[in-house]
Formats: C-alpha cells, structure tokens, sequence
C-alpha cells in the first residue's frame, strides 16, 4: 500500500487539474469493479452494482496549490492561493509547477530580508529561474497552477508528504476495492474520487445529486491534535480512523455513525471519535443533496494539513480499510 | 451606436438587488424581437430562450441586473432618512452624493455636518455609513415619510455621459455592461441552444443564479461582467486586476470558481485567432454568478469574462468602449464556433 500512496502523492493534482490522478486511480480500480466511468465534471466513479441501497463513498483527487496571477518584466511570478493555503508557511518553500518546472518561494521587504514581517501573499514572489517575462513565459503562463513539490518519506509507521490530503482517502478507497469480495457487497456502490473539493466541495456537489445514494461516506483526512500544545481536538495519529461525529460542515447521521462504531466493536477494529470546529469534507455537500442523503466521514488523523509535511499513521490507514470492509461486506 | 445607447439606458435605471423591476421591463422590451420565450422566475431572474430545439451543447449567457446602493431602514423625526447598504460600497464614497430613491425617484443628497462645525481630528476621519443620513429636504417625519415609504430603495443619481471620446462614466456598470453585450449577442444567430439568464441578488450572495439555471440547465455557462480594474498610478502590476483598453478580462479563478479549462483555451484560441486583444484577471479576488451555476445538478462547465471598469460599486465608473466591443466580438466569434 505504501507504494500505492508514493504514486499518488507525486501525481499532479490541484483543483481542477486532476487528470494525473485520476489516470492512476482509473488503472487501479479498473478490474475490480463492474464499470469505471467519469462524469461531466471530471468525477471517476467506480460502480459495483449490487440490488439495495446504494451506498456512495468520495474522496477527493485534488490538493491545494497556488496559480500564477501575474509574470514580471524580470521573470518573477506573483501567485494566488488555490484552497486553504497556509500563507505564512508558504515563504522557503519550493513549488513544482504543470509541465515540470520548479520555484523558490520568497518575498518583498527592504526592511527586512531575512523574516517576513508581512505576512501577505501579495507581498511573495517565485522565482523560476527566468530571466525575463519572455523567459518566463517559454516555462508558465498566467494561470498556470502549482503544488508544493512532493515528496514521501516513511519512518516506522508515520507517513510525511504532501498532497496526503486527500490521495491518503483515494488510497483507502482503492485498498478497499482491492480487497473487497465483490459477491459478498450489501450496496450498490459507487466509489467516487472526487473534483475540486479543496475550492468548495464541488465535485461532490454534482456527483452525488447524479448518483443520488441513500448513504453517502467521505473518506478525507482531519485534524490531529497530539502535538505541542496543539489545540484541543481530541484525535490522535495511530488510534484508529476517525469517525467523524462532526465538523464545521456536517453532523454526521447518527444511524450511519452508530452503524461504523457498532461495526468497529464487533470486529476489535481501533476507532476514535471525530469533532472538529474547522473544515469540512465532500459528506457536506452530498448529505443535502436533493431530499437529503444520510452521510458520515471516516477520516485518518493528520498532523500539518494543507502544509508540505502532512504526517498520519500507516496503521489508522489499514484499519480504516478494514472497517469499511466489514461496513460495506455482508 | 446602438450599443452605447443600450448601456446609457441600462447604466440609468434604477435597480438595486432585489428591486430589480425596472431594469427587468427594459431589457425584455430589448430582447423581445430575438428571444423565442421569455420569463421570470419566482426570484425575478428573466430568462430567455432562442433555439431550443437547435443540437449541440445548450450555452448560457449570464450577466446580473442588479448594482449595489441603499435602502432606507429609518425616517427621525426631523425628516431625514437612515439608511443600510445593499452589497459592497466604501463608506468613504457616500458622503455629498445625490441619491435616488423609492418608484418615484425622489431626489436627495447624502450629508454629515459642514466642514465649518468639525473639530480637526474629525476632518481626518471617514464618516461610517451608520452616521451619514439623506436629506430629501422634509420639514419632519411626517413630510419624509408619505414622500419615501421605509424599505425604499435608494441608487446614485449619476447619468451616463461620454467624458472623451469612446470612454464613458455612468453608474451600475456592473453588471449593466454584461445585460447589454447578452443583448447584442441575441440579436446574432448561433448553432447552438441558447439560454439567456439576467439574474437577480447576485451582489448580496448570488442569490438569483443560486435558482436561475435549474430549470433550463445548461451545458456551458459564459458569465458576462464588468470587472475590476485596479490600474491606478502607484499600483504595482500585479495587483491592477486588469487595465482599461486591454481588451476583455478572462478569469481563469476568482474566489468561487477555476473557470473551465478546455473551454478558456478555446477561447483564448479565438482570440488569437481573430487578432483580439485579451487580457487575464490578475488578482484572485471577487466571485460571480458562475459559482452558483457551476454546481447546478450535475454540473455546468463555466466560463467569465468581462469589460474592464475602473471605480466598480462607487456612483461614479468609466470604461472604454473598445473594450466593450472587444469582449463582443470576442463572445460573438467564440459563440460561432460551435
């Protein structure tokens, strides 16, 4: 499985680009479901057709990032934010833009060169190297998109890379298929890797008013809050997926999350329970669709989302796909 | 120029969000030799069609009838009128602008004390919009009140006039702009299914497209603005949002969408091709109606482009007429092409 979230963390894949991840997905779900097909907003949908409720579970392709808004007489490029990017942390950091090339993340300031005292995004530049707007223009054009320049480490259990949101939910959908005894699922399922949920939840949005599912399921990362004094969310890497009671989004149906702990304790499968104040994931947007969809999360816990070190644990990983097993299989 | 005549018309009706009746009457009185059915909608966005039954992708052409202004909340008792503000309007441009207000367009002045009373502390500050009134010229409430029902909407009396040649100043350029190049487009004849959306609210949350393409939904969404320009002197570059006489401003993302990507290529392409000037929105900033359009059912690919404006949501904004013709020709040209 790591080998599978290596590929898909270095795919290239901000909102609205998703096409390299979803190339890779498409290969690895093909033979294990009955139709793979994409839809009209980009959305890949692997289908098992089963004779009950339909059950749509979505995790999202794409990862924040930054888009070129503007190209100097110097070759310097000024870029907005593509999702909840953290601004502050983006100064120092190297950007790896569509077709390959690399940037320097740095930043304006007579007064002071060397600490960003003004933490504006207008205030940061990239330098790509060129050395003129012609220059420039031969590498990235405004609108060229951008993500921090990916990277995978493993050490023990614990996972660093970028991007883990969300091809760390793309990977526990593929396990799942990978490992699912197709007779034996209770749904019609549809797994739904999902457009642009970094820029509003909209992949999600039209999927599911498509699909419209009895239940529908994300599969995202959340918060963790097990570092210095970190703020007081009560997850923790390594003690089981989250399931999500809430979030700043949703509440989650009550019968689907009693359904997933009830089938955490029968099975000894480790699970915490979710409640954040902040962020959101697809389950938002698909629970009020048409008249209403009854949806839940199963999150992993992930320290430094939106920044170059997202970090979780392989083993909240594993039993998340375990747990979905036992959920979806008779 | 029949065009410059529909946007002196358009720039000075009144229309505020959700007062947007006048404005409504006269573009279905524009559109009605084109468009083979017309409606409104329970939200007041007029909708109308033109060869329905026509193959290939059904397109929308969106622009926003509504403009920012006031609404009178309060009358005291000395016969001046209080008032909110309806969508995003800067305080400091409030203060001795002659306002329109209610159906019958009572005329008034926005004021605060003269200059003569004021300590020097408050000479250096801006006066919040809470502590500015309209003076309509009432002796008292009473007088105030069967002249101007509370609830009346107020616009900015400002009329459209050529300031040099080609280049105009007027009010509700935004979206007044969009409603008349959606004119012009109509009276073109194309391949395709069109579906003409002058939308309602959009300055106080994109309320009328969050409704208007659901019944008539289309495959392609082009909204049609008119957009910031920030090309003022000491605006470092990449912060003028666009520039006046650069030709149309393609929006590759603002704050609610990234505009369909294969679709902007093509567009850029017919640009290219017919050697018309363009130029990208340089600032994330802003949204439009295409966010609410885009996550229609099962989606919409959405596509924005507008007029660049200097001095939006103010009493007072200019554009040049070449870039109003451009972002014609450049939608006329792309519509072809289907």
């Amino acid at each position: 499985m790591e080998n599978l979230i290596k590929k898909l963390v270095y795919a290239f894949g901000p909102s609205s680009k998703e096409n390299s991840v979803k190339k890779i997905i498409k290969e690895e779900i093909l033979k294990e479901v009955d139709e793979v097909y994409e839809d009209n907003f980009g959305n890949l949908v692997g289908h098992i057709k089963g004779p009950n409720e339909s059950l749509m579970l979505a995790a999202h392709m794409d990862q924040i990032g930054v888009m070129v808004t503007n190209i100097d007489k110097n070759g310097f490029l000024r870029v907005g934010s593509i999702g909840g990017l953290h601004k502050s942390l983006l100064v120092g950091q190297k950007i790896l833009f569509e077709g390959g090339v690399e940037g320097f993340v740095y930043y304006e300031d007579k007064e002071s060169p060397w600490e960003v005292k003004d933490q504006k995004l207008e205030k940061f530049y990239v330098d790509i190297g060129a050395t003129s707007r012609t220059s420039a223009k031969k590498l990235v054009q405004i609108g060229t998109e951008g993500i921090y320049k990916p990277s995978f480490y493993v050490n023990g259990t614990r996972i660093t890379a970028p991007a883990l949101d969300d091809r760390i939910g793309c990977a526990v959908a593929i396990q799942l298929l990978k490992t699912l005894r197709r007779k034996k699922v209770k749904y019609d399922l549809y797994v739904v890797f999902t457009v642009q949920e970094e820029i509003g939840i909209k992949g999600a949005k039209v999927s599911s008013y498509d699909i419209t599912p009895d239940i529908g399921i994300a599969l995202d990362v959340t918060d963790a809050g097990d570092t210095p004094e970190s703020p007081a969310i009560s997850l923790a890497l390594g003690k089981g997926p989250a399931i999500k009671i809430m979030d700043a989004g949703m509440i989650a149906s009550k019968r689907i999350r009693t359904l997933l702990i009830d089938t955490a304790k029968k099975n000894n499968i480790p699970y915490q329970l979710e409640v954040i104040t902040g962020g959101s994931t697809d389950a938002a947007a698909i629970q009020i669709t048409k008249t209403g969809v009854e949806s839940a999360a199963v999150s992993i816990s992930t320290r430094y989302i939106h920044t170059p070190g997202e970090t979780l644990d392989m083993t909240d990983v594993e039993n998340a796909v375990k747990l979905l097993k036992k959920f979806i299989e008779k | 120029m029949e065009s410059i005549e529909l946007i002196e018309k358009l720039s000075n009706t009144p229309g505020i969000s959700g007062d947007e009746r006048k404005v409504r009457e006269l573009l279905k009185d524009e559109i009605k030799e084109y468009a083979e059915k017309i409606m409104t909608d329970p939200l007041g966005n007029l909708i109308a069609l033109k060869g329905m039954e026509k193959k290939g992708p059904r397109i929308m052409l969106n622009a926003h009838m509504d403009e920012v202004g006031l609404i009178i909340d309060h009358i005291n008792k000395d016969g001046f009128l209080q008032f909110k503000k309806i969508g995003g309007i800067d305080d400091r441009v409030l203060l001795g602008k002659r306002v329109l207000i209610g159906e019958k367009e009572i005329r008034g002045v926005i004021g605060a004390k003269a200059i003569h009373l004021q300590e020097v502390d408050e000479r250096k500050k801006s006066i919040k919009s809470t502590e500015l009134y309209i003076d309509i010229g009432a002796k008292d409430m009473e007088e105030a009140e069967s002249m101007v029902p509370r609830g009346s909407f107020a616009t900015f009396d400002t009329k459209f006039e050529e300031i040099t040649e080609n280049k105009f100043i007027g009010k509700a350029f935004d979206d007044r702009l969009g409603c008349a190049i959606i004119v012009d487009l109509l009276r073109q004849n194309y391949n395709v299914p069109i579906i003409a959306l002058f939308s309602t609210q959009e300055e106080i949350g994109l309320r009328g497209a969050a409704v208007g393409a659901h019944q008539y939904t289309p495959d392609v969404a082009i909204t049609i603005e008119g957009t910031i320009s920030n090309d003022l002197p000491e605006v470092p570059d990449h912060l003028k949002c666009s520039k006046l006489g650069r030709g149309p401003v393609i929006t590759v993302k603002d704050r609610g969408v990234i505009t369909d990507n294969e679709l902007r290529g093509k567009l850029i392409s017919t640009a290219k091709q017919n050697k018309i000037p363009y130029q990208f929105k340089q600032v994330i900033a802003g949204g439009t109606d295409s966010y609410r359009i885009q996550t229609t059912k099962k989606g919409v690919k959405v596509l924005t482009v507008a007029v660049p404006v200097r001095y939006l949501h103010s009493p007072v904004s200019l554009f040049f007429k070449d870039d109003y013709i451009n972002t014609f020709k450049l939608l006329n040209k792309f519509l072809k092409k289907f």
